[in-house]
C-alpha cells in the first residue's frame, strides 16, 4: 500500500481484511503486515499486505519496504488533488527500484463526491497512459474487495 | 567496539537486552529454519519447527530472503498484538540471521509526534479549501 499520508491506505486494508472502518485518522509509523487469503479466478492465493507509512515526499520512501513486492495498490484522496501527483512521483520511484510489476491507482473517498477535487482530465491522461484505477471508499466498502482481487489477478498473471 | 573498557561493553549488552528484547532466527539457503533464540515471544513467534520453511511460520518475514546484499534493516515493523520490532537481516557463516528488537517506545513516540504533524496539515488544508469556497 503506498500513497502519501491520510489518503486511507490502512483503513482500505482494515476493510478488506476486517471488515471494519473507523472515521478517525490514526498515522501509521514504519509498516504494518496483514495477510488475507483471496479466491483471484480459480486460484485461491495469499496476499501479503504491507501497509506502508505515507511519507509526504517521495524520497523518504524506504526501500527495504518495498523488497519483494509483486505488485502494488497506489492510494490517492479524490478530495485532495496534490495527493494524485504525489502518486505519480510515486509510482516512478517504485518502478525504478521494482521494474514494471503489477499497480493499481485507487482514488479513495469516493464517498465524499461533495468535497471531490479531481480533473476528469487529469484521470483520462493517466488512463491513456496505461494505468489502471478504480474509485474506492474505505467507509463503505464500495470498489474495495474489487481492489485487492483485480491486483492479485494482475499479479499472477504477470 | 573492542576499544571500549569491558565493563562499558557489559554495560552497553544488558542495556541492550534489557531495553530492546532482542530474538533471532538462523535461517539456511534453503529458507529453512535452522536455529533460534531470545525473546521470541515478544514477536508473537511460537511453535517453530526445525528445517521448516521459514515462510510458511512466520509470515511477516516471507518472502524477504534469500538477500540480494550483506544486510537489509527493516525499521518499526507492527507485529500482531501492537509491538513494534526493529528487523535486522543480514548474512554471516553458515546462514542468514534475522535480529529482532523491540521499537515500541521509539515507534509510539515518533507516532504521536506524527500524528500531531499530519493532524494540523489535514486542518491547514481544509482551511485552504474553505477559503478557496469563499
Amino acid at each position: 500500500m503506498l500513497g502519501t499520508f491520510a489518503v486511507g491506505k490502512t483503513s482500505l486494508v482494515r476493510r478488506f481484511v476486517e471488515s471494519i472502518y473507523f472515521d478517525e485518522y490514526q498515522t501509521t509509523v514504519g509498516v504494518k503486515i496483514d495477510k488475507k487469503i483471496v479466491k483471484a479466478g480459480e486460484q485461491e492465493t495469499m496476499l501479503l499486505l504491507w501497509d506502508i507509512q505515507g511519507e509526504e515526499s517521495v524520497d523518504d520512501l524506504r526501500r527495504t519496504y518495498l523488497r519483494g513486492a509483486a505488485g502494488y495498490l497506489l492510494v490517492a484522496d479524490g478530495t485532495r488533488r496534490d495527493t494524485l501527483y504525489k502518486s505519480r512521483a510515486i509510482q516512478a520511484a517504485v518502478q525504478e527500484m521494482l521494474g514494471a510489476v503489477p499497480f493499481l491507482l485507487l482514488i479513495n473517498k469516493s464517498d465524499l463526491t461533495d468535497q471531490w477535487s479531481l480533473e476528469n482530465e487529469e484521470l483520462e491522461e493517466l488512463r491513456n497512459s496505461g494505468w489502471q484505477m478504480l474509485l474506492t471508499s474505505a467507509k463503505t466498502g464500495s470498489g474495495v474487495e474489487e481492489a485487492f482481487l483485480t491486483l492479485a489477478q494482475k499479479m499472477l498473471e504477470a | 567496539m573492542a576499544d571500549f573498557p569491558e565493563p562499558i561493553r557489559d554495560f552497553v549488552m544488558a542495556l541492550t537486552f534489557e531495553s530492546r528484547l532482542p530474538a533471532y532466527l538462523l535461517i539456511a539457503d534453503d529458507n529453512a529454519v535452522i536455529d533460534w533464540g531470545g525473546n521470541l515471544d515478544t514477536y508473537n513467534i511460537t511453535s517453530l519447527q526445525k528445517n521448516a520453511d521459514l515462510d510458511q511460520q512466520v509470515y511477516f518475514l516471507a518472502g524477504l530472503l534469500p538477500l540480494e546484499q550483506n544486510s537489509i534493516f527493516l525499521p518499526s515493523l507492527k507485529i500482531e498484538g501492537g509491538v513494534y520490532a526493529d528487523i535486522h537481516i543480514f548474512r554471516r557463516g553458515q546462514g542468514t540471521w534475522i535480529l529482532l528488537l523491540d521499537a515500541s517506545p521509539a515507534t509510539i513516540e515518533q507516532r504521536r509526534m506524527q500524528q500531531q504533524l499530519h493532524d494540523l496539515n489535514l486542518q491547514v488544508i481544509e482551511l485552504e479549501r474553505k477559503n478557496s469556497k469563499n
